[in-house]
């Protein structure tokens, strides 16, 4: 199964954005974790969660499709699914594919061609797979019959590299889509296995054109930093693309005026400065240490709306915690009502909560008054999604 | 209208200069405007919240409220929990150390099974950000070699006599085991943390020295920072004037909105106005070429070729001492389509070395794949095949999470992530 969705009969020609996902987990010739290793494989193994990562990918497209700045217009979908997956996501089911070199050559040139016909409509590529590091901006993407055995041990990889500049404006492509997003949801160290290999024997996707004058919006959304690996949870995901989403569905949204109307968006910029503050807070609570990174052309631009106010956790903190017990925590929104009260004293401290992002005034009474700690009366700040951390300094 | 315009309130010299973007939101806090500290806004009466962002991500903040025909000034202020206790600490903590990323950080909350295929993941040495450090113990026996000269060119060799050239370490704020070492031009190119058990840290060291201050710049040198992490020594270069590092650091730290505006300053910049006027004579007038580049970077990152306007030649060809002249010149011409002229330039960079930022290093390596391969038997092929494989390997191990062009390698001349057995003969300073 791959082209999941058609829109365009509907748009008539307007501009729409067009999909290319790729998750692979079922690598057909590296071994599972724990198995021997094959003549082939690098010490690679079969992954766990890339496939289902796209396809919750793929879901929110189609889900929130209403919110997106552009109509969607085309989604291909090349999914290569473990039986785990499969169980533990029943929609899987009906789109397991493949996605071997040849699979993505084909699905990437139908998709660069619907990208081709309106120059102001846009195309994102979502790949979450096996990966390795060429520069900032570029890598090795491995294909489901990667290590295979036939040919060059990276044949079936494709260069990224080649695909951002297949997909430049060019003499053969004069009116291609200006805006472009790709998330590449892989390790993008260096495999000390590749260094016995030129990584320009990894297949290019396409021809390299003569590019013209190139003033595209297309960033690149690494999931891990040049160098560093990128990280899973079975049967929940990558941590990419759990970041990704909580991103697009609310952390990454900012409070922007419009043509004279407030609204809830999330844009390139947005998206990128959620995106590190997520990944930390994952790295934190999974105790992993995945470092996202940015590349390509990163201009600004929108890339959905939300419908209500985002949520933002929130977290509290009594400096000098000696403190606390003393300490009165107090927060008006900002229509000056009273939020209901907090637990006094503030535990468990630091104290954790949720509030929907606006403008609070946090004040801290300490009574009753003690020599060693003063009062502090707030002022309006601006909670945002993300995370909003208070450190209530009460010490003189 | 009103007219509304900004004052920072830092303590020190160096963070007074700055110019720091600011975002001016209505009492709902929707985003109305973004401006630069140094530049005057008209507004609509009305209540304003006020707020201006460091590279480090600290926030200076503050209320308005304007009146029609209003002009004022707003003083923005920082939290009193950041602000720094020591005037000399305030270039580290609102530029160079990084706050932007893990500002909620939860404690105790592992779960298992996290880790790539499902395999139990683990904090790397590399793991901790900002400033705070984890309590283990220092990591063990290091030694800091330098290098003069140009790797690409193979005359990349150590530093034999090593005192006049090693500045006096100093503590870096208040880390258990962190030091700087400020190098003033003229000064070696490379440096190097070698540890047993580890792959031997490099990092280029960025320098510029015009003719017309002699022997000494204060401002054209840079910063090493040495610190521990973990069982691991870090190496992190930072440049000594502060406006070309604060651009720097809104990059790396997706600071994206912050690196536009900081990048649009840069069009106001006097060198940038300089180059552009394309008079020859006007070089030696040219203040701060290392923050020309770096402002060509952001506006290349950005893909911001109108403010690229014709200076990018000019920084080329007036400074044969700045490498990344020619990636900048190059990757700025073949986003225009014009290809002959940026391989011509790539080809030159042999002659300069290795770029001094590892976007420089990133986009020449990318450019010359994809001229490789659109004339796979143009003339020029044979030179750019074998640039291609002297860079190839410092793209492969180079760490491109930094500015500063760092990459792992025994012998700088030939980089690779093989551990270090044991400490060589080469004269070091041991740590």
């Amino acid at each position: 199964m791959t082209l999941v969705l058609d829109n365009r009969p509907a748009l008539g020609g307007d501009p729409g954005l067009h999909a290319l996902i790729c998750g692979i987990s079922a690598y057909t010739h590296l071994p599972s974790p724990g198995e021997p290793e094959t003549p082939h494989s690098l010490k690679l193994r079969k992954l766990a969660s890339t496939a289902l990562s796209a396809y919750r990918v793929y879901r929110w497209l189609v889900d929130r499709r209403e919110r997106l700045a552009l109509p969607l217009a085309t989604v291909r979908l090349l999914l290569a699914p473990s039986p785990q997956e499969i169980s533990a996501e029943p929609g899987l089911a009906a789109l397991v594919g493949s996605c071997t070199l040849n699979d993505f050559l084909a699905e990437a040139a139908a998709w660069r061609k619907d990208a081709a016909a309106h120059p102001d409509g846009a195309a994102l590529l979502y790949y979450a797979g096996h990966g390795a590091q060429r520069t900032r901006n570029d890598a090795v993407l491995l294909m489901q019959d990667f290590g295979d055995g036939i040919g060059s041990d990276l044949r079936n990889a494709a260069n990224l590299n080649s695909i951002f500049y297949g997909m430049a404006p060019s003499n053969e492509f004069p009116f291609i889509a200006q805006t472009q997003l790709y998330f590449i949801d892989a390790c993008r160290d260096f495999l000390p296995a590749f260094s016995k290999y030129d990584p320009d024997d990894a297949t290019p996707v396409f021809n390299i054109p003569q590019t013209t004058a190139d003033t595209r919006c297309a960033p690149i959304y690494f999931a891990a930093a040049p160098g560093t690996q990128a990280q899973s949870v079975a049967g929940e995901g990558t941590l990419f693309s759990r970041a990704l989403l909580a991103c697009l569905e609310n952390d990454a949204a900012e409070f922007v005026e419009i043509e004279g109307e407030d609204r809830w968006r999330v844009s390139v910029h947005s998206l990128d400065k959620a995106l590190a503050q997520v990944m930390a807070g994952l790295n934190d609570e999974l105790l992993t240490a995945q470092d996202y990174g940015m590349g390509g052309q990163i201009k600004e631009g929108a890339i959905c709306d939300l419908d209500a106010p985002p949520q933002v956790k929130v977290r509290l903190e009594v400096v000098p915690e000696e403190a606390l017990p003393l300490t009165h925590i107090s927060v008006l929104d900002e229509q000056g009502h009273p939020l209901p009260p907090l637990p006094e004293p503030l535990e468990p401290h630091p104290y954790e909560t949720t509030w929907t992002a606006g403008m609070y005034t946090i004040s801290a009474v300490i009574t009753p008054s003690h020599p060693h700690y003063v009062s502090r009366p707030g002022a309006p700040r601006p909670v945002m999604p993300p995370f909003y951390v208070k450190k209530v300094k009460v010490a003189p | 209208m009103s007219t509304l315009r900004f004052v920072c309130k830092f303590h020190s010299m160096e963070m007074q200069s700055l110019t720091l973007p600011v975002e001016i939101r209505k009492s709902n806090y929707s985003l109305v405007r973004r401006a630069l500290s140094n530049e005057s806004v008209e507004l609509p009466p009305g209540t304003y919240f006020v707020s201006a962002q460091t590279p480090s991500g600290q926030q200076l903040t503050n209320q308005v409220t304007l009146g029609e025909g209003d002009s004022r000034t707003v003083a923005l202020y920082l939290e009193q929990e950041d602000v720094s206790p020591h005037e000399h600490e305030e270039v580290p903590r609102f530029i160079q150390q990084n706050q932007t990323v893990a500002p909620f950080l939860s404690s105790n909350r592992v779960r298992p099974g996290a880790g790539a295929g499902g395999e139990p993941a683990a904090k790397g040495d590399e793991g901790e950000k900002g400033l705070g450090d984890s309590g283990s113990p220092l990591p063990g026996p290091a030694r800091l070699i330098l290098y003069r000269g140009n790797p690409l060119d193979g005359g990349l060799g150590y530093q034999p006599d090593l005192h006049p050239f090693f500045p006096p370490r100093q503590a870096y704020l208040d880390l258990p085991g962190a030091f700087v070492l400020r190098f003033n031009p003229p000064q070696p190119d490379l440096i190097q943390v070698a540890q047993p058990g580890r792959a031997p840290l490099n990092a280029v060291l960025p320098s510029w020295l015009p003719r017309s201050l002699g022997e000494y710049n204060p401002l054209g040198g840079c910063q090493v920072v040495v610190r521990p992490r973990g069982s691991a020594y870090s190496l992190e270069v930072f440049l000594e004037n502060v406006r070309s590092e604060s651009l720097l650091r809104y990059n790396q730290r997706s600071q994206t909105a912050q690196a536009n505006l900081a990048a649009q300053n840069f069009e106001l910049n006097e060198d940038r106005h300089l180059m552009s006027m394309a008079e020859d004579g006007l070089k030696d007038k040219i203040r701060d070429p290392l923050t020309a580049a770096a402002g060509a970077y952001t506006l290349l990152r950005l893909n911001d070729l109108e403010h690229l306007h014709n200076w990018t030649r000019n920084l080329m060809d007036w400074f044969p001492w700045l490498p990344d002249g020619i990636p900048i010149y190059a990757e700025h011409m073949a986003r225009l389509g014009k290809h002959a002229e940026a391989l011509e330039a790539l080809l030159r960079l042999p002659e300069r070395g290795l770029p001094f930022f590892s976007d420089g290093l990133s986009y020449a390596v990318d450019r010359l794949r994809f001229y490789r391969r659109l004339y796979p038997s143009g003339a020029q092929e044979p030179a750019a095949a074998l640039l291609l494989d002297r860079l190839r390997p410092y793209a492969a191990f180079a760490d491109f999470g930094k500015p500063i062009l760092t990459f792992t390698g025994d012998d700088p001349n030939r980089p690779s992530g093989e551990p270090m057995e044991a400490f060589t003969g080469l004269p070091g300073l041991e740590f």
